[in-house]
């Protein structure tokens, strides 16, 4: 698929528009912000201790004193999960957001520069890309160790290669629109160009790629806590907590379903705002 | 994994108890042998009369890496199913005796160099071949062949090479050692015996893609990675034995899909280590399923690297040794049982009266304080990552640590091959605290650990303990033995006393796993040391 | 285009020189002896004689310098040695090409449902654009996108084969799905329902993101074409709608989906490994998991690249498609 090449940049008013009447992205905004400010807040709003035991209260369901029941060790499930949002949301963010800002580097300038740059990157790219992500991210972590550093940068690997293809070809694209050609004639430097005329540009789909992004990075989290490659424990993490919740699935389900339904929630939210996103992009609907 | 790494499921992580077992344990042995021809049958009769017939799938963790057993590392997985179609010599019991199995009789030389063993007689391997003792000579000696890169060859490097194997006699083996072992018939018990002729002419290759022993079970097929068929042997020499027709291992990974798979009856035993411990609750509760819960001659530890100057000072060690709660522990992994000593309640040299650290964080406070720490100590705990149930042990460990207020402990999971064995058990034991558990083959074994780093060596100190008064009761008990019970028990008891008041180690609890079975799965024998149980007397109720 | 294609091929080969440099390099970083591992790994280190390591170190050709033993990994590869698992003493092409054709077994049915379920969705909503049922289908579809596979598998499981009892908890049938169909005449159709029954929920869980995607993709792919001018030059012309929509929209709409249909295929084989683990499924998969965690080097390496390769060659036959179809890119 061709991508189409955004034309509007955020501040125009028929993207922001778009974004603001759909009623998905404003819930899935809404539902972000509220995990965010969890995040954020939750060693003052959480009700108890994460890290607090009290074995002979172990694997109990939700109940007045434990909302969300409590663990294999008997602490506070819905703590956890407040804490491990955290987590999950620190090392999502810092991975999709330095994934981006690396893709963004570049893919600019070895679109605008081509050359020597270009093959090199280009080439590193094409072998980063053939690689099936969960096996590269694997393979890799066995290499480093696992833990959420190691995760983060991981996840990075994974997404940087793909994202600094898609730029660079936007990037490739938009160096001959007029207005390019135009400012080059006038002398203006290469930096001033980039920075004014061909980035702005790029944004529109690179925040796209940022919400989907977090979706898959709340996923990747997850799925290498649960084969034992993230975080470590005692630390709280959805990932870590899906997999202790699995152990303990038949006697107390409501762990890994409580964690379960966080990640799906987050991942459908983030999933949504990329999609509406997408399409207040796209100059193909807009026209309408 | 590690019951829990799905993948977690980790593997042979289940050697663990091999690491008490081989390295350490290779020391004293319990039994002296008898003398005189064989029982036929072995160890206890089932409940009710056997029926004939049926088929059993055992549910296996891990991969099968190789059906050969001379190659075959300590995976218990591994273990578990060449029982199945092999014998040894001499069988481990599970009453942690020895008795005879492909051979009839064992002897002793006056000067311990000579082991000669009587073997049966009749004994047909699964191709019609008869069972001789040049199968024994040639599975012994492949063993410790470096061609063969087989793991067993170190346990006998360990345990002194012999210098020849003779076969007198078709039905005569005799083991000639340069210098007696510490561990001779545990060594010996460990060989599974390959035919001779059928794999040389196969060669290795061959004979892990088809096996051939004198065990109950003969094999038929297996698809790499999943499953294992055998079918019974006709002609094996326990008249009467094995009752099952058939017997298949699948191997199923993770522990939820054992749970659904025994439930709904695709598969009738879960093998160590068993289902999930919490799992174990729903499987009581159901009427078509049995628990067996077994405690092992083993027992979960936190060690102190006394080459760290904060833990040279007895003190220090005694009073974390009281901020720990052996029933919370126990609560926390449900199988195992609460103990403060290292010595297995299943041994007869047990002392109830032994002394024991109870939790009472005044007096780790107290204590800490006189070793002139009042403000706490701060230190970091080695354990096991992703392998049940040793890592839950130390994260409730930490956690009871951190809650006396004066001790900061961080807890640094790592993994079993490629963190704890480099940094814990070899030089240069870049470790603090350490925990984990260690199995024993004896009473007397459970303390060659602490004996320290002199000439009685056979595994690394690794907590560089040395205490001149454990190493004179040690020598005492080994000396009285088998010939001064009194002695021997009386050395046993100061044993127990001195390594408490000494703390090299915080005993934490004694270890376990459960089996769980269908209810009319029957027979089932559990064994304290992993790696020695069998099936040929399983049979199924109708 | 046959220049194109053999820029394409030549283009390959430092990537695949560099997908072998980083397997080779990581797999030597991975902390852990597989010859440790291979005695046993019970008992500390020290204790093993130092000889026998050294053996059998040498005899795997690991004390050789680093570059000598990845020049004489990738020129072994270069004529398909693969090289001797370590710890499964077999060779590693022969243990991959085993558990192959389960995971493409999986692999193949979760694409065909997918595709199966998703396209005619896609359409269907399509000209229903805007609709309840559009609707709520979208929403379906990023229901479906989203949720963690993994512990669907689980619930699943749980539903429908310990609560129900319909399926089996876990595990591939003692026949493939071919095989079964082949046994037909001698052993009757039991094989192949046993066959179907184990491959139903990974292969349903598998297909889950797919189908989602197949779904919104072919919506979109419809829309266009519904779009453009030749659908209303034919209404124009009178066309009965029906015929537009069979005879130029789907025809139109279809070539991305087959594209994009062989990207996900290529990325499906390399993502079967949680579906794998959880279902017990004996694939290439799980036996690279299993491999990673006895650090058997020649293993993983094997598996990593092998599923590579596929991958980049999928990728490459996509993209000679879109060069047959679309000239443009061909002189890009």
């Amino acid at each position: 698929m061709i991508a189409t090449i955004p034309l509007f940049r955020w501040t125009q008013r028929p993207v922001l528009r778009r974004l603001l009447t759909s009623r998905t992205a404003v819930i899935s905004i809404l539902v972000i912000v509220a995990f965010a400010l969890v995040a954020i807040f939750a060693s003052v709003i959480a009700p108890q201790d994460p890290l607090l035991m009290n074995v002979s209260q172990r694997l109990e369901p939700p109940s007045s004193a434990h909302l969300l029941g409590t663990d294999q060790f008997g602490r506070d499930v819905l703590t956890r999960l407040m804490y491990g949002t955290r987590l999950s949301f620190l090392v999502a963010f810092t991975s999709v957001a330095f994934a981006a800002a690396g893709a963004l580097a570049v893919g600019t300038i070895a679109g605008y520069y081509g050359g020597v740059g270009d093959f090199v990157s280009g080439r590193i790219i094409d072998v980063l890309l053939s690689f099936p992500p969960i096996l590269l991210a694997l393979v890799l972590i066995a290499a480093v160790g696992p833990n959420i550093f190691n995760l983060v940068a991981v996840i990075i690997v994974l997404r940087l290669p793909g994202e600094a293809r898609l730029v660079r070809s936007m990037v490739l694209s938009l160096r001959q629109r007029t207005y390019v050609e135009a400012a080059r004639s006038i002398g203006a430097d290469d930096r001033r160009i980039m920075l004014k005329h061909i980035i702005p540009h790029t944004l529109g789909t690179l925040s796209v790629l940022l919400m989907l992004g977090m979706a898959s990075a709340i996923y990747l989290e997850a799925a290498f806590g649960f084969l034992g490659l993230g975080a470590q424990p005692p630390d709280p993490s959805w990932g870590t907590m899906m997999r202790e919740g699995l152990d303990v699935l038949r006697a107390a389900p409501h762990v890994s379903l409580a964690t379960g339904a966080a990640i799906f929630i987050a991942s459908l939210c983030f999933n949504s705002l990329g999609d509406v996103m997408r399409d207040a992009f796209d100059p193909m609907t807009i026209r309408r | 994994m590690k019951s829990n790494r799905d993948a977690s499921t980790l593997t042979r992580r289940d050697l663990l108890q091999m690491l008490g077992a081989t390295g350490a344990a290779a020391v004293v042995a319990a039994c002296a042998p008898p003398s005189g021809s064989s029982p036929s049958g072995s160890a206890s009769a089932p409940a009710g009369t056997p029926q004939r017939g049926g088929s059993v799938t055992v549910a296996l963790t891990s991969n099968l890496t190789t059906l050969d057993p001379r190659i075959a590392g300590t995976n218990n997985a591994l273990r578990l199913v060449t029982h199945v179609y092999t014998n040894t010599l001499i069988r481990l019991n599970e009453k942690l005796e020895y008795e005879p199995e492909l051979a009839e009789s064992w002897d002793r030389s006056p000067d311990g160099l000579t082991y000669t063993l009587k073997l049966r007689k009749g004994v047909k391997f699964h191709d019609g071949s008869a069972f001789t003792s040049k199968d024994v000579k040639f599975t012994l000696e492949s063993v410790m062949d470096p061609a063969l890169k087989s793991s067993f060859r170190t346990s006998w490097v360990i345990n002194n090479v012999p210098t020849k194997i003779e076969t007198p006699d078709d039905y005569t083996v005799r083991i000639v050692w340069p210098k007696e072992p510490d561990e001779p018939l545990y060594t010996i018990a460990f060989q599974r015996i390959v035919p001779k002729d059928y794999t040389e002419k196969v060669g290795t290759d061959g004979y892990t893609a088809k096996p051939i022993g004198t065990g109950p079970f003969r094999f038929v097929s297996q698809t790499s990675g999943d499953k294992v068929t055998f079918e019974r042997n006709p002609d094996f020499w326990k008249s009467g034995l094995p009752y099952l027709d058939q017997l298949m291992f699948r191997i199923i990974p993770d522990p939820a899909t054992r749970l659904a798979a025994i439930q709904a009856n695709e598969i009738q035993v879960v093998a160590p280590p068993g289902l999930n411990p919490d799992d174990l609750a729903i499987t009581a509760k159901d009427p078509d399923l049995t628990n067996y819960n077994q405690l092992f001659a083993g027992y979960h530890y936190m060690a102190f690297n006394e080459r760290n100057p904060l833990f040279k000072d007895k003190r220090v060690r005694q009073a974390i040794c009281s901020a720990v709660d052996s029933q919370e522990i126990i609560n926390a992994v449900i199988v195992g049982e609460v103990g403060h000593n290292n010595v297995s309640k299943k041994f007869k040299e047990f002392d109830p009266n032994s002394p024991k650290y109870s939790l009472d964080v005044n007096k780790t406070k107290s204590l800490l304080a006189e070793a002139g720490f009042p403000n706490g100590i701060d230190f970091t705990i080695s354990g096991l990552a992703a392998l049940q149930p040793y890592t839950k042990v130390a994260e409730v460990v930490q956690n009871q640590l951190n809650r006396t207020g004066v001790i900061r402990a961080k807890l640094q999971l790592l993994d079993f091959t490629s963190g704890f064995v480099p940094k814990v058990f070899s030089a240069p034991f870049d470790y603090q605290v350490a925990i984990s558990a260690f199995t024993s083959v004896s009473a007397l074994a459970a303390f060659s650990t602490y004996y320290g780093v002199t000439a009685q060596q056979t595994t690394e100190n690794f907590m560089a303990f040395t205490d001149p008064a454990l190493q004179r009761a040690y020598d005492d008990a080994k000396a009285a033995r088998f010939s001064d019970p009194k002695k021997y028990q009386d050395s046993m008891n100061a044993l127990q006393k001195i390594i408490i008041d000494d703390a090299p180690a915080a005993f934490l609890g004694y270890w376990g796993n459960s089996v769980t079975t269908r209810k009319a799965v029957q027979g089932f024998i559990g064994h304290p040391i992993q790696s020695f149980e069998y099936m040929e007397q399983l049979w199924l109720k109708k | 285009m046959i220049r194109y294609i053999v820029r394409r091929l030549l283009a390959m080969i430092p990537v695949m020189f560099g997908i072998t440099l980083i397997v080779f390099v990581a797999m030597r970083l991975v902390p852990g002896d597989p010859i440790v591992i291979l005695f046993g790994a019970d008992i500390d280190p020290v204790k093993v004689d130092p000889q026998a390591i050294r053996d059998l170190r040498h005899a795997y050709g690991l004390d050789l310098p680093l570059p000598l033993q990845y020049w004489s990994f990738v020129s072994h590869l270069a004529v398909g040695d693969f090289g001797r698992s370590i710890v499964q003493h077999a060779p590693v092409l022969e243990l991959i090409l085993q558990r192959l054709p389960a995971t493409l077994e999986l692999a193949i049915s979760a694409m065909l449902i997918a595709v199966l379920i998703g396209i005619p969705l896609g359409v269907f909503v399509a000209v229903r654009k805007g609709s309840v049922v559009d609707r709520a289908t979208l929403l379906g579809a990023s229901f479906l996108f989203a949720a963690p596979g993994f512990w669907i598998a689980i619930v699943l499981i749980l539903l429908f084969a310990v609560d129900l009892r319909w399926l089996p908890t876990s595990g591939r049938a003692d026949f493939s799905l071919y095989d079964s169909i082949l046994l037909i005449p001698t052993k009757g159709v039991s094989p192949l329902v046993d066959a179907l029954r184990h491959l139903v929920l990974p292969a349903i869980t598998l297909s889950l993101t797919y189908t989602a995607v197949f779904i919104r993709l072919t919506r979109s792919t419809v829309l266009e074409a519904l779009r453009e001018d030749y659908v209303r030059t034919a209404r124009s012309k009178g066309l009965a709608e029906r015929t537009v929509r069979y005879r130029h929209v789907l025809r139109n709409a279809l070539l991305p989906l087959i594209t994009a249909g062989g990207l996900y295929f290529a990325q499906l084989l390399g993502g079967t490994v949680l579906i794998e683990v959880v279902f017990a499924w004996p694939g290439v998969g799980r036996l690279g998991i299993d491999a990673l965690r006895f650090f058997d080097y020649s293993l993983v390496q094997g598996v990593v690249i092998l599923t590579a390769l596929l991958f980049s060659f999928a990728n490459l036959i996509v993209d000679v498609l879109y060069g047959v179809v679309d000239p443009r890119i061909r002189y890009s």
